[in-house]
């Protein structure tokens, strides 16, 4: 939250820049100046080789580009609780770096590996939901002269606070092969590996949330899951889809896509089938104006309703696409990752643009911040 | 900006820091200069650590040696790499039996489907690189543990990958599949120490040798290997021709690694061509192949010219058709006297070349040729079971059944699509082979969706008469759904000509480059 006084001057700042006459200068300032006490929506993603963007979706222009050093990857963004700040996975998924959305400083920056032990977060990064702590998933390897020893995971806890050469304040022992996470708004933490964990980050105390891996359903085949986009904000939840066989080697072998679900805001947890499966989608959102409503996207763009089971939309898409978002308010989604523009689509999949960046966004998150 | 990793950083410090030692052999002193930092001699290992507790082929310390430059940060000359292979092959690699299972890799004949006695070893391994590749190394439990750990190291999304992310990856390959691999491969082996005891073969003198140039047809040439400067270095010259006559000259040089694997690198007719054969059976055998294109390759034999028994080896082509006139190689030994008799039906028009090991006849097949075996006797030489004669196909086989063609540019040159297609006189176990018989080739989609998105016309072409298919260039294309590569799933068919309805299929998947290309895929 900001201070009346700050308001007040940002107003002057922009009263200054019209009076003049400067070509439009996008600033935090100017931007909040527009519509007084409108909050604006972002775009926030990564791309090569190492910038962080801030683009105006209406506008469909960037309004930001923050170098971060560091050699790209994975882009794994997470915003902090007022959505000013964006924490990355950075630097071959080795630095956790805290970018100013408003301004592009760097505020934080964790270098997880050390000495001998290389750490890296696929794309395990979470913050709480009072912002003062900044959760990942290290995968650790020890180099050795001669070979390499491959040690256990652990969750690493830092403090936001910390600066530019941010230590753990805590680890604990964590499972094998997770990839997102998110905090819930009563602290704990959800983790997405085999199965989906729910972690206690002040005591490292780790319960299944949600059974995947080991889930006891007779009739299906254990599930398959590729989660590398941690989305869900807007929606307030953290969704994994996945695919599964229904009567797998029987005649009636059916494909599903289903979704694990953990609402953020309740701590309620699901997990159904949504729709068949026919084609892949590598991430997927739920509608937020309703839960039951799913979009994902790969080389298609779809729209799956769980109630009914059935896909109610698809369309072809002119490349792939790898990450999915929409505006708060429902009515556009957003397309990024992979190539090097995001496209706009309104919610009956009528093309609204294409938003061009100069790098590619690979397996960057596409996130969208209101300041 | 570069990160150094410490473990790159810390082999630099210790390689700056180690003393030349000397060593009798020179590869044994570039281990010593350039590895022994990191790898660090005594212990249990007794030699070098990790180094000597593994055996491996040539192509496979070669790759080894090329992981430490990319990867750790190993500099050393191109000379010091080759001494190093060579002293590891020899010292520490496969015997001829247990390199056998994996020639076809080793020869870069990859269009085949694998399949091991392992319920998950294809998921957890082969999934990446063929299965062979580490079916071609021995290694104690201890040394399979730690290419587990490698594996997690060097490649973090492993265990995120499809077929990995769907169980305990890592669990299941330190107790599943490093287990097996060190009681099927482990690190001692009688094959070994027998192979280790025998004298290395001695490739220097005069052989004869023959393949298939797909496109060009079955040739054979005179090749006379000498030895050259350097340990079981060797070159050779090849004179020889296509069977219609076309000449067919080359010359190479060679390496003989691990006492029977032979190296060596071709020039035939002004192209270039890698080589390898296996020196350990009387009569070698390998392949010939574009080292860019290694779908293009000639699978070769070679037999001494000067052999102990007189007999016949191979008679190019493999089969005669009735009431056609054409050339006729014989290849054996006892050739160059005595009365040439082709089987009935069959008359010598011109005896073009004789010599002792060689035949090179103008033949006749009447009209009225009986099918079937056609028994061979030159002098006191024959073989009832080397030419066949035909009237008419009666099925053919395309082979590969599946292959795989990638598009290209100069920077990764394509991957051809090369198809033969091999007659039978009747069927079951009785059918007789009747080699490359004349076809014409077409492409076609494989399924709707290929047929929906153009595949057959994007993808590449096609000669009718070779059964080459030469993939499109590399690159989104603009022209299609999604800007696809040029891509394609297509059917390859082969038909006899002037049988039309005698036809065999092939599936062709015309797929994009690959970047990492090592000997060993």
């Amino acid at each position: 939250m900001e201070s009346p006084v700050m308001k007040r001057l940002n107003l002057t700042l922009a009263g200054l820049l019209a009076l003049a006459a400067q070509p439009l200068l996008v600033d935090t300032a100017e931007a909040e100046a527009a519509g007084a006490d409108e909050v604006r929506e972002y775009l926030v993603t990564m791309a090569r080789p190492n910038q962080l963007h801030v683009i105006d979706p209406e506008a469909r222009e960037i309004v930001r580009s923050c170098d971060v050093e560091g050699d790209f990857g994975s882009g794994t963004l997470q915003l902090s609780p007022d959505e000013r700040t964006a924490y990355v996975l950075h630097n071959r998924w080795e630095d956790v770096v805290g970018i100013d959305l408003t301004n592009c400083e760097e505020v934080f920056r964790a270098r997880q590996s050390t000495g001998d032990v290389r750490a890296k977060a696929l794309a395990s990064l979470a913050v709480s939901p009072d912002g003062s702590r900044l959760y990942t998933v290290q995968d650790r390897v020890r180099l050795h002269r001669d070979r390499y020893e491959v040690l256990a995971p652990q969750l690493a806890v830092y403090d936001t606070a910390a600066g530019l050469d941010a230590e753990p304040i805590a680890t604990f022992p964590a499972p094998r092969q997770v990839t997102t996470m998110a905090a819930a708004e009563d602290g704990a933490l959800y983790l997405a590996g085999a199965d989906i964990y729910r972690v206690d980050p002040e005591t490292g105390d780790t319960e299944v949330a949600i059974a995947n891996r080991h889930w006891e359903r007779p009739g299906f085949s254990p599930p398959d899951s590729l989660a590398m986009w941690s989305t869900g904000e807007v929606a307030g939840e953290f969704l994994r889809p996945y695919t599964v066989a229904a009567d797998p080697g029987e005649a009636n072998e059916a494909w599903h896509w289903g979704i694990s679900r953990v609402d953020l805001a309740s701590g309620e947890t699901e997990n159904k089938e949504i729709a068949p499966f026919e084609f892949i989608i590598f991430s997927m959102v739920s509608d937020p104006r309703d839960r039951d409503t799913f979009y994902g996207v790969y080389t298609q763009l779809s729209k799956l309703d769980a109630e009914t089971r059935e896909i109610v939309e698809v369309i072809d898409l002119d490349h792939t696409y790898y990450v999915i978002n929409t505006s708060y308010d429902g009515s556009r989604i957003y397309l990024g990752g992979a190539s090097s523009d995001i496209a706009i689509y309104d919610d009956d999949f009528n093309d609204l643009g294409r938003i061009e960046l100069p790098g590619d966004m690979s397996t960057a998150t596409l996130k969208v911040a209101r300041f | 900006m570069r990160t150094l990793s410490p473990l790159r950083g810390l082999c630099l410090v210790a390689i700056a820091s180690t003393p030349l030692m000397a060593g009798a052999d020179p590869g044994e002193q570039a281990i010593d200069r350039y590895c022994s930092g990191c790898h660090q001699a005594g212990g249990d290992d007794n030699g070098w650590s990790r180094i000597s507790a593994q055996r491996k082929t040539p192509e496979g310390w070669d790759m080894t040696v090329a992981r430490m430059q990319t990867m750790h940060g190993l500099e050393l000359p191109l000379e010091a790499r080759r001494d190093i292979v060579k002293f590891l092959a020899d010292t520490r690699g496969l015997a001829p039996e247990e390199s056998a299972p994996q020639r076809a890799l080793i020869e870069r004949r990859l269009n085949r489907i694998e399949s091991f006695d392992h319920p998950s070893y294809q998921e957890m391994c082969a999934r990446c690189h063929t299965g062979g590749r580490a079916q071609l190394q021995r290694r104690p439990l201890e040394e399979w543990e730690r290419l587990v750990h490698f594996h997690v190291g060097q490649f973090q999304t492993i265990e995120y990958q499809a077929m990995a992310r769907d169980r305990d990856w890592f669990e299941l390959a330190l107790d599943e599949i490093a287990p097996w691999l060190a009681e099927t491969q482990g690190l001692e082996s009688a094959a070994w120490d027998a192979w280790q005891a025998q004298d290395a073969v001695e490739p220097a003198g005069d052989w004869q040798l023959w393949g298939h140039w797909p496109g060009e047809g079955d040739f054979y040439a005179d090749v006379t290997i000498t030895a050259a400067e350097g340990e079981d270095a060797y070159a050779l010259t090849l004179d020889g021709a296509f069977i219609d006559g076309r000449e067919l000259d080359g010359e190479g040089q060679a390496i003989v690694y691990t006492g029977y694997e032979w190296r060596a690198n071709l020039s035939l007719n002004g192209r270039d061509f890698r080589q390898v054969l296996d020196l350990s059976d009387a009569r070698p055998a390998g392949r010939i192949f574009d080292d860019h294109d290694d779908a293009f390759g000639m699978r070769v034999e070679m037999a001494p010219r000067e052999a102990a028994t007189p007999g016949l080896t191979a008679s190019l082509p493999a089969s005669l058709k009735a009431g056609t006139r054409s050339r006729l190689v014989l290849l054996g030994q006892g050739l160059a006297d005595g009365e040439i008799d082709l089987g009935e039906g069959v008359s010598v028009r011109e005896v073009i070349e004789r010599r002792d090991h060689r035949l090179v006849l103008d033949v006749e097949a009447a009209a009225d040729l009986t099918p079937g075996w056609l028994p061979l006797a030159v002098g006191d030489v024959g073989a009832d079971t080397l030419l066949a004669g035909y009237q008419a196909v009666d099925r053919l086989e395309v082979s590969p059944a599946l292959g795989v063609a990638r598009v290209g540019n100069q920077a990764t040159p394509p991957v051809s699509g090369v198809f033969s297609a091999l007659g039978y006189l009747g069927e079951g176990e009785a059918a007789i082979p009747l080699g490359r018989v004349p076809v014409r080739w077409s492409v076609a989609p494989w399924d709707e969706i290929a047929e929906h998105d153009e595949d057959a016309k994007y993808a590449g072409v096609m000669d009718a008469a070779t059964g080459i298919f030469t993939p499109a260039g590399a690159g989104p294309n603009p022209m299609r759904r999604f800007n696809a590569n040029s891509v394609g799933n297509l059917r390859v068919t082969a038909s006899v000509e002037g049988q039309e309805a005698v036809q065999d299929e092939a599936q062709l998947i015309v797929t994009v480059q690959r970047w990492n290309n090592p000997p060993l895929r």
